[in-house]
């Protein structure tokens, strides 16, 4: 076992190594084509979201719409020699008021009927694909090194006029899909942004509903997420409850005195006759705000709050559980309330989530029995940054699932050569009952 | 008095006229300043924003916001606020390797180059 383990990991420090010397380019999911900007304007390592990511997201994948740029037609001039055509390009762009907003540039090139449409200039997809060697020492069917895990996932977003912000994330392909029946189409969303000039977002669709500071895709790691967000006490899929399963909600947000984000909504859960309902409050303090905007900082004087950004949130969750349709007349009602911490200073990144987890009957007895849990996750993630873009984890993790306690421990190293591929090696131990021991080799790239 | 004034009003344009209209060479992604006329501390920052700036994006980019007073990605002004705006959004950067001295140094010279472009 150990020489297989040396195995893996000489396979991926010689990648490493090939990789090291190889130039930054240009990523090219959906967003970086609209906006032509570079995967690290809105991820740390993708597809974590810096803030940038989180403000361009909770603004409904609209950019910072304010003060766009006004020149007078008259007068404009731009000085400069050198590259005569180019700066040709930017006199005749000047006098025309400079770049403009996307439905702008439409109208003024001519695509009056599609910017009238609200359609986009560019068919908004990219592809994520994901390929991992996983050694798990108790693999059930003694098949310890499986090359075969992956996932191939169309995405698509954008915004209409800046009017209605989209999103779409449907799953091509997935090792799962055999097994556990996987929701190809896990979002399609649809978010009126401001809606009748209010400060208030409506989202409408099946996504994930804002509970923890974190969507189940924003980390640094290939496979695992922090086990509050994908922990379980009862049922199977897709009726199983976890706080970042996807679900059909209609979900009301709103960023309040540009640091403060509320959402609440109702969800209308696979399998049950009855709708569930959410809350979520979060707190930015420190680093921009929730619309992308710099804070003041004196250049002359250092303080540690230049660099210091802290983000608290709290949710709530109220539902109910059946084994398996709306048809059984066994039900666990339960609920859940977590709060969460985003901690970053420079190249440190330390995220905390709890939460306490009731539920009345999830064995789905004629004598229910009640169970309580409480779970516990975090992590503390170190950029190395340029010139080698690579970055540290280790995460512990506390679950008491009111049947037992299991802790574990991951470290886990992640490296981006180009800035749209991943490379990644996770460890996992598991401290329950047994011993278990899970080791990733992973390449994540998107196109 | 009046000779002495005209004198000072024609100094005056002459030295304006001698900063202005920068130097910009090269083509797409090589387009950047030449530095041959830039005072010395605004050299020194140059020197600074050539090693760093380029880590992330091209020196095109910081040229095409500066020509024409519009930053090319967000479309937003490119003017005195935006430039400490961009230069405390790269320091808080994880992976920009910039201090503070350096995000100074590239602010001014930003500002510095705004006002030559201007003119």
């Amino acid at each position: 076992m150990h020489s297989q383990i040396k195995v893996v990991l000489f396979l991926l420090a010689a990648s490493v190594i090939m990789l090291v010397n190889l130039k930054n380019a240009d990523a090219i999911p959906a967003f970086t084509r609209q906006h032509k900007t570079e995967c690290s304007t809105c991820h740390t390592i993708y597809p974590e979201l810096n803030e940038y990511g989180e403000a361009f997201q909770k603004n409904s994948y609209v950019k910072k719409a304010e003060d766009k740029a006004t020149v007078s037609d008259a007068g404009v001039e731009v000085s400069g020699e050198g590259d005569a055509e180019k700066l040709a390009k930017l006199k005749a762009q000047a006098a025309t008021g400079g770049e403009k907003s996307k439905g702008e540039e439409q109208k003024a090139k001519g695509n009056e009927a599609l910017w009238l449409a609200g359609i986009p200039d560019l068919i908004p997809i990219s592809f994520r694909a994901t390929q991992n060697i996983v050694f798990n020492n108790d693999a059930a069917d003694n098949h310890k090194f499986d090359f075969a895990t992956r996932t191939f996932v169309l995405n698509g977003g954008g915004s209409f006029r800046d009017m209605f912000g989209f999103y779409a994330s449907y799953i091509l392909d997935s090792h799962a899909e055999t097994e556990a029946h996987v929701d190809k189409l896990h979002e399609l969303f649809v978010q009126w942004r401001n809606a009748v000039g209010t400060p208030i977002n409506i989202k409408f669709g099946r996504f994930e509903p804002k509970l923890n500071l974190w969507k189940a895709n924003n980390k640094i790691t290939t496979s695992s997420l922090l086990a509050p967000l994908s922990y379980g006490v009862a049922g199977v899929y897709p009726y199983r409850f976890t706080q970042t399963s996807s679900q059909d909600a209609l979900e009301a947000n709103a960023i309040l005195w540009k640091r403060l984000f509320v959402a609440g909504g109702i969800v209308d859960r696979d399998g049950q006759d009855r709708k569930e309902g959410y809350g979520h409050v979060s707190l930015k303090i420190g680093g921009s705000d929730l619309h992308g905007n710099e804070p003041e900082m004196d250049l002359d004087n250092e303080s540690i709050f230049d660099y210091l950004t802290v983000t608290f949130g709290g949710f709530g969750y109220v539902g109910r559980n059946t084994p398996d349709d709306t048809a059984s007349a066994v039900k666990n009602r339960f609920y859940r309330a977590g709060g969460d911490m985003d901690l970053q200073y420079k190249r440190l990144r330390i995220k905390v989530s709890g939460v306490h987890g009731w539920d009345e009957n999830p064995d789905y007895s004629s004598a229910p029995m009640e169970r309580n849990s409480v779970v516990i996750g975090s992590e503390a993630e170190y950029y190395l940054g340029s010139p080698i873009n690579a970055a540290a984890l280790f995460r512990y993790e506390y679950l008491d699932d009111g049947l037992g306690i299991t802790r574990s421990y991951s470290p886990a190293i992640v490296y981006t050569p180009l800035q749209n591929v991943k490379l990644s090696l996770e460890y996992r131990h598991e401290d329950a009952e047994t011993i278990r021991r899970i080791a990733l080799m992973g390449v994540t790239f998107c196109f | 008095m009046k000779k002495t004034f005209s004198f000072l009003v024609l100094l005056c344009m002459a030295a304006t006229s001698a900063h202005a209209g920068l130097k910009v060479v090269g083509k797409g992604d090589n387009m950047h300043y030449d530095p041959s006329s830039f005072p010395p501390a605004m050299k020194a920052s140059y020197d600074i924003m050539k090693v760093k700036c380029i880590k992330c994006h091209t020196l095109e980019r910081t040229v095409v916001a500066i020509q024409t007073g519009i930053a090319p990605i967000s479309g937003q002004p490119f003017d005195r606020n935006a430039t400490k705006a961009y230069g405390v959004k790269m320091l808080r950067k994880p992976d920009s390797n910039m201090n503070k001295k350096e995000v100074k140094a590239t602010v001014e010279l930003m500002n510095w180059l705004l006002d030559q472009a201007n003119q």
